[in-house]
């Protein structure tokens, strides 16, 4: 980890009005999610996450199959499918089109796979207005801050700081009311819909077997992105396909509750296919842009490929002590929490942040909680040896490996082991009870660093075997 | 721009699969409709409903449906969807309501501007209150 790492997380733990905002909504989404999968509301729930499980498996182990099932039934109802590599190539996509329909300003529905590509910002470059429309989303574009939360993305923001923002940015009193807030968001983002010529979502599901595209939401931002513009695409990463329409019975009970406590979210839109002949409203052309952007790579992974599962409910954030102390922005992608540690390494490459695996407690709440069973702990500890291998290939952190050699050595000489252990009883001692900070002459390198963060209770004077000895 | 047959090619190298290669048998799909009578499902429907602090209503018969939207609209001007079953129930027919809109701009307008809309559903789910209409609204 950097020093400015350790100071970003430093600055946050100080700030206590941050923490109290983190904590307490993480924590009334966690208890929302435990009242709605309890046994006595949904007895099934186990058997849920297993076929969820089950599907999503099957579903990524014939992926191919699916694209090209998925991509006949889109084509079948009029719409187009489109393959991108990457962020710039969605880009690209979308401004070439925007261009030939004379397009200026596209509204967006939330959507994370837009923004690990970042594409406002690669369309605000290319002189496209992309306006986000869900509430939390368009906060955070206003403060140009990138998402805190997975689903609530601007779950760090009191309503003062909503504010202040809205006052800056948008010109209007100070109002301090979310009701108000909320009003005067709606009537910017209304003018917004009706002057778009384009709206661009995710998708929370592409079902092969009818070739919809499936979108949660509690706000109607959704439904307005979706059909007012006479242009729609959906941007969406391979893996967020199903087999059939049939599956959703199971990822929908599961998302909505996982997410935010919902048995089932306020609005469920399917869109398939542009508008038909007798329908008055409606998008003319339909798009749906499949995303590569390092999914093939982790694919041929087997046991990590199962990373491919997650359907961004964001639980496993709300769970996770880690997360909840150092909050979204300190991780290094968009994806944070206990899943951003997971994806982000195998996206970006471990080479990226090769810390980040390791900025884990491994207390396992996350796979716990994950509704397509997940295994984010020991996913965790496959890519923390492969880091530690990465750096025995590179020669880094020979100090380390040497300790850890002489450890073993000791450990293998029961006499040695017991001289050390007289040794560190003679001279290890602490008035507080611990131990914060090695002996002067070894505060150096690995142990320094380790120390730094931990305390250690002082070995004990007498060994147990001089006990055992004078019994 | 990335060919569709890269990707796909990139897809079936990762996984090990053959061009056209079948899938493996997929899980049986999981739908368990829990069992309950008509009137459970009405209660239960209202329940979820007033749990999000919306107002329920149960008619006799169509005339009872197009009163009590008369009594909601209370003078108020309302856009009704297409929906056969409102013009059955007389909801399209009363005065302060407009319906069989067929140009996109004078729908919008509307949309935008009357004080209520109107909607029929072709599904009501029980267990989460939630209306499915089927068409594109």
């Amino acid at each position: 980890m950097s020093a400015a790492f350790d100071e970003r997380i430093r600055k946050n733990l100080a700030d206590e009005a941050l923490q109290q905002a983190v904590y307490a909504g993480t924590a009334r989404l966690a208890a929302k999610r435990g009242e709605v999968v309890a046994d006595a509301v949904l007895p099934d729930y186990q058997e849920l996450r297993a076929q969820a499980n089950a599907v999503k498996k099957h579903t990524i182990e014939n992926l191919d199959h699916y694209l090209r099932q998925f991509e006949a039934n889109v084509a079948a109802r009029g719409g187009k499918v489109v393959y991108c590599r990457d962020g710039g190539e969605v880009a690209e996509f979308i401004v070439k089109l925007a261009r030939e329909r004379g397009v200026s300003v596209l509204v967006k529905a939330k959507s994370m796979t837009s923004e690990e590509i970042g594409l406002n910002e690669h369309l605000e470059e290319r002189g496209v207005e992309a306006v986000e429309t869900d509430l939390g989303e368009y906060i955070i574009q206003l403060a140009r801050q990138r998402p805190y939360h997975i689903v609530a993305p601007a779950l760090h923001m009191t309503r003062y700081e909503v504010a202040d923002l809205f006052e800056r940015r948008l010109g209007v009193p100070r109002e301090t009311e979310i009701e108000r807030q909320t009003m005067i968001a709606r009537r910017v983002l209304r003018e917004k819909f009706l002057a778009a010529g384009m709206g661009v979502s995710g998708a929370n599901f592409l079902v092969a077997d009818s070739g919809a595209v499936a979108l949660v939401e509690n706000e109607g931002n959704i439904r307005l992105t979706t059909s007012a513009p006479k242009v729609h695409v959906a941007v969406a990463g391979i893996e967020k396909m199903i087999p059939r329409a049939q599956d959703l019975a199971v990822f929908l009970k599961l998302l909505g509750r996982s997410g935010t406590g919902q048995p089932l979210t306020v609005y469920t839109s399917f869109l398939s296919g542009p508008r038909r002949p007798g329908e008055i409203d409606g998008p003319d052309e339909f798009y749906v842009v499949l995303l590569d952007n390092g999914r093939t790579r982790l694919l041929a992974d087997q046991y990590k490929r199962q990373s491919l599962y997650c359907i961004r409910c964001g639980a496993c954030l709300n769970h996770c002590p880690v997360y909840r102390k150092i909050g979204g922005h300190n991780y290094p992608w968009v994806y944070s929490g206990p899943i951003g540690t997971v994806i982000s390494p195998q996206f970006l490459g471990i080479a990226h942040d090769p810390w980040l695996p390791f900025a884990s407690s491994l207390c396992g709440a996350c796979a716990e909680v994950c509704p397509v069973k997940i295994d984010i702990p020991n996913i965790l500890l496959a890519l923390r040896a492969e880091e530690k291998k990465q750096e025995a290939r590179e020669k880094k952190g020979r100090l380390e490996r040497l300790g850890f050699r002489m450890w073993a050595w000791v450990m293998c000489h029961p006499r040695i082991y017991a001289f050390a252990g007289r040794m560190a009883g003679a001279f290890l001692s602490s008035e507080d009870g611990w131990i914060s900070k090695p002996p002067p002459l070894m505060n150096v390198g690995p142990l320094a660093a380790w120390m730094s963060r931990r305390d250690l209770p002082p070995p004990p004077r007498r060994s147990f075997r001089d006990m055992w000895r004078s019994r | 721009m990335m060919s569709r047959e890269n990707l796909l090619h990139r897809v079936r190298t990762a996984l090990g699969r053959n061009v056209d290669q079948p899938p493996a048998p997929a899980p049986p799909p999981r739908i368990v409709v829990p069992e309950a009578g008509m009137e459970e499902r009405i209660a239960r429907m209202f329940a979820a409903i007033e749990a999000l602090a919306g107002k329920t209503y149960r008619v006799p018969g169509a005339a009872g449906a197009r009163d009590t939207v008369a009594a909601i609209l209370d003078g108020r001007c309302a856009l009704a969807s297409d929906s056969c079953f409102l013009q059955e129930c007389g909801i399209t027919a009363l005065p302060n309501v407009r319906s069989g809109v067929s140009e996109r701009a004078e729908l919008r307008e509307l949309a935008a501007t009357l004080a209520a809309g109107i909607t029929s559903a072709d599904y009501a789910l029980a267990d989460t209150g939630t209306l499915v209409p089927r068409r594109r609204a």
